[in-house]
């Protein structure tokens, strides 16, 4: 019954997108978001490139929960370029009678590893990339006044102020300040354009920190991705990056992030064997007191 | 010692994987230790795949993944399987035992040293003779068990261009210098120009007394479906024309009775006079064949010699019946040898049949079928042993195939020919019998109990055989042009 009701809203959802994408807003959306679009030509420019990700994962138990964290910095080579952060550890659900959830709490203290290891590869690095926003994450940091973490995240991200070398990547931004359209920026982005190119910084502050924004794209008919500088920086700065990360970039995405994804991860069977490991194997975990017989 | 990879993934007794960090080919020989010992693996697969590489779904992006991939080495993974073939201090000692374990995870794998694969594959005792090398190791000479052949049967079973034949030469030239008695049916006088020491070439030759109605019908070219000509053979057939001195003539005459005798059915008298053309026809063409003297076609064979038995100019079905006399009479033969009775063959006998899948065929029986059947069961206790040769093994007859003891394969491209090898020999993997289409002419997968371990060998060319390679069109063209134009006159040539 609900499955006939779920297929008929989605069809009702295609002819709302139809009717949206001939209507006279979204002609100005995608004609604005061609108007702040520069088209550029790269120049390969060899820069010692860094990239930072974190993986994370937790299997719930009664009265507790096991997490495991890893944040590691890595070049296109799959070489580290700094030590990686590892963690494993059980906490009971409220974590520190905070109510947090586990993915958020695992979320922060992974992330501080993240601007931790940021913070100093950009020291070792030409360029440092980092999976995410850095504005998202300041504008959550609010919830971990909770929690004694706040002070510690802003600890983190203070030594990425003005760090112009640091930058913070998003493939699905949902963003909607340039284009102030109804869907994200990058949507209007890429429907009006295609070549390589970006868009010119714009500069917010957040928790005291500077970020500036743009958008690139750094091979032709690949999606544009988002942009997020520690810092105040302008168009020559942009190009810079265009030149440096474009010659390594697999569909518009810089390689070294996509390493840094693969090597970060904690999947399932992961956590599962350092569960055995840590003897916790034999207790029954919250999704199997669900399954009967 | 040259650590290759290490044992990853699921790990079985007689399989593992690794992972290189170097090319390895599929037919190298590599070892790791287990609880039982040290064991010698057989490469059967190599893997090479970018991790990148194989996500992308267009061009583009395949350009991009490659220079992102040429800087990340972790990003190509060289992935193997290898087959235990067996405990190396057992191989060593002339034994195959397997192990009872697997190496654990995370053992290093090491590239078998030449010296070990040489005390291996190597034997200088009088049974063993050197046929080739070892396909990844040119320096490492492979000996096979001539014993085993001549008590177990071989199957050749390759592709055509592949080295079938050069490899029956090969056998036949190591037979020869251990004066073995072998026959090699020649169903397509491949071997006419064969120049090893002791060969003999042989004429087939049957005495049609031998022969019943049906079977002399089949020699003569008669129709299978001309049953009144058959019939009529039958009739005029009988114990006073086989015991005849004059066979053909007594033949002729109980024919022309027929034909000439006015009291007789027209149709009658027109079968006898066809039955007359048929006869005087097929003695004119074949007539050397039928030798109403002889006493047994065993005579024209000579022990402690390679007898090359020319079976080109008969039709299948003559050929089937020859080979059906021959191979009855020299299992007969060996049988009197082995009773302590009067016999030619003191010594076994290799037989060799090239076209194998012409004499037993897997969906119907053949004349000679039956006895061939019975030499593969029942040969090893009388020392007659079968050389199969063949490039459609799905075509040959699997129970018979099924008691081949050793084997020598190449080449096989049809998914059907080498599924059928898999299932006869399980010393043909899935994994192995994938490279079968890969490997090169000479170059040939050597398993079963005449050799020491399976193993891809590139056997020895040899020089001595001539037949068998592909006619060069274009030269014999040009020559005979060539004699033609010298046979021109010089007016013609002016005109010209």
């Amino acid at each position: 019954m609900t499955l006939k009701q779920l297929f008929e809203r989605a069809k009702l959802l295609k002819q709302k997108l139809q009717e949206e994408e001939s209507s006279e807003r979204y002609r100005e959306w995608l004609g604005r978001a061609k108007d702040v679009w520069r088209h550029y030509q790269p120049k390969e420019v060899k820069k010692k490139i860094a990239a930072i990700d974190s993986g994370w994962n937790y299997r719930t138990y009664c009265g507790f929960y096991l997490y495991a964290i890893r944040a590691i910095a890595v070049a296109p080579s799959s070489e580290t370029v700094i030590e990686p952060v590892v963690e494993v550890d059980i906490l009971p659900m409220e974590a520190e009678g905070s109510g947090l959830s586990p993915e958020l709490y695992m979320k922060s203290i992974a992330e501080c590893y993240e601007h931790d290891l940021a913070s100093r590869a950009s020291n070792l690095s030409d360029v440092v990339l980092v999976d995410g926003s850095i504005l998202a994450r300041l504008s959550e940091v609010r919830t971990l006044n909770r929690v004694k973490l706040f002070r510690e995240y802003t600890a983190y991200v203070r030594p990425l102020r003005n760090s112009e070398n640091i930058l913070f990547i998003s493939k699905y931004s949902q963003d909607r300040s340039l284009v102030g359209g109804a869907l994200g920026d990058v949507y209007y982005i890429n429907k009006a354009t295609r070549g390589i190119g970006y868009t010119e910084p714009i500069t917010t502050e957040k928790e005291e920190v500077n970020v500036s924004v743009f958008y690139v794209r750094l091979s032709e008919n690949s999606d544009a991705i988002h942009v997020e500088v520690p810092a105040i920086i302008d168009s020559e700065y942009v190009k810079s990056v265009i030149d440096a990360l474009y010659s390594t970039a697999v569909k518009g995405y810089p390689y070294a992030l996509m390493i840094a994804h693969e090597m970060a991860s904690v999947p399932n069977d992961l956590i599962d064997m350092l569960s055995e490991v840590a003897g916790l194997s034999v207790l029954p975990t919250a999704r199997e007191v669900l399954e009967v017989g | 010692m040259v650590e290759i990879g290490i044992v990853v993934g699921e790990a079985r007794p007689e399989r593992i994987q690794f992972l290189a960090k170097d090319v390895v080919r599929v037919g190298e020989f590599v070892r790791a230790d287990t609880v039982d010992g040290r064991v010698l693996y057989l490469v059967e697969s190599s893997k090479l795949e970018s991790k990148l590489l194989s996500k992308v779904g267009d061009y583009i992006t395949a350009i991009e993944a490659r220079e992102a991939s040429k800087v990340n080495p972790r990003d190509t993974v060289r992935h193997c399987t290898a087959r235990a073939v067996g405990l190396i201090e057992e191989i060593l000692n002339g034994r195959r035992v397997y192990p009872t374990l697997p190496p654990d995870p995370g053992t290093p794998v090491f590239l078998a040293e030449d010296e070990l694969l040489k005390r291996i594959f190597h034997n200088s005792s009088k049974e063993w003779v050197a046929v080739g090398k070892l396909l990844r190791r040119e320096n490492v000479t492979v000996s096979v068990n001539l014993n085993k052949v001549a008590s177990r049967h071989l199957a050749i079973l390759a592709a055509t261009g592949k080295g079938k034949s050069n490899l029956l030469a090969l056998i036949a030239k190591r037979i020869a210098e251990k004066n073995g008695t072998m026959i090699i049916l020649d169903y397509h006088a491949e071997y006419h120009e064969l120049k090893i020491e002791k060969v003999k070439f042989v004429p087939p030759r049957i005495n049609p007394r031998y022969l019943d109605s049906e079977e002399l019908a089949d020699m003569l070219d008669i129709r299978s479906d001309a049953t009144k000509q058959r019939d009529l053979l039958r009739k005029v057939y009988g114990k006073d024309v086989v015991k005849s001195p004059d066979l053909w003539g007594t033949l002729k005459r109980k024919l022309e009775s027929y034909a000439n005798n006015e009291d007789e059915e027209f149709q009658t008298r027109a079968t006898a006079s066809r039955l007359l053309e048929i006869i005087d026809r097929g003695l004119a063409i074949k007539g050397k064949i039928f030798d109403t003297e002889a006493e047994s076609p065993l005579n024209l064979i000579e022990p402690n010699k390679i007898n090359v038995l020319d079976l080109s100019e008969l039709t299948e079905t003559q050929a089937q019946i020859i080979v059906a006399h021959y191979l009855t009479e020299i299992l007969n033969d060996r049988k009197n040898a082995i009773f302590k009775r009067s016999s030619r063959f003191k010594s076994p006998v290799i037989i060799a049949v090239e076209e194998a899948h012409t004499f037993i065929p897997q969906d119907r029986s053949s004349r000679c079928s039956d006895v061939l059947a019975r030499i593969a069961r029942e040969g090893r206790k009388f020392g007659v042993s079968l050389i199969l040769v063949s490039q459609r093994p799905c075509k040959l007859n699997a129970d018979v195939v099924s008691q081949m003891g050793s084997f020598a394969i190449s080449g096989l491209t049809h998914p059907k020919d080498q599924s059928f090898v898999m299932d006869v020999t399980d010393e043909v993997s899935t994994e192995l019998g994938a490279t079968l289409p890969s490997l090169n002419t000479g170059e040939m997968i050597l398993a079963g109990q005449w050799v020491t371990v399976p193993a891809l060998v590139k056997v020895d060319h040899v020089e001595e055989k001539h037949m068998g390679k592909d006619l060069d069109a274009i030269e014999l063209w040009a020559e005979e042009a060539n004699v033609r134009r010298k046979g021109i006159s010089t007016e013609e040539l002016i005109r010209l």
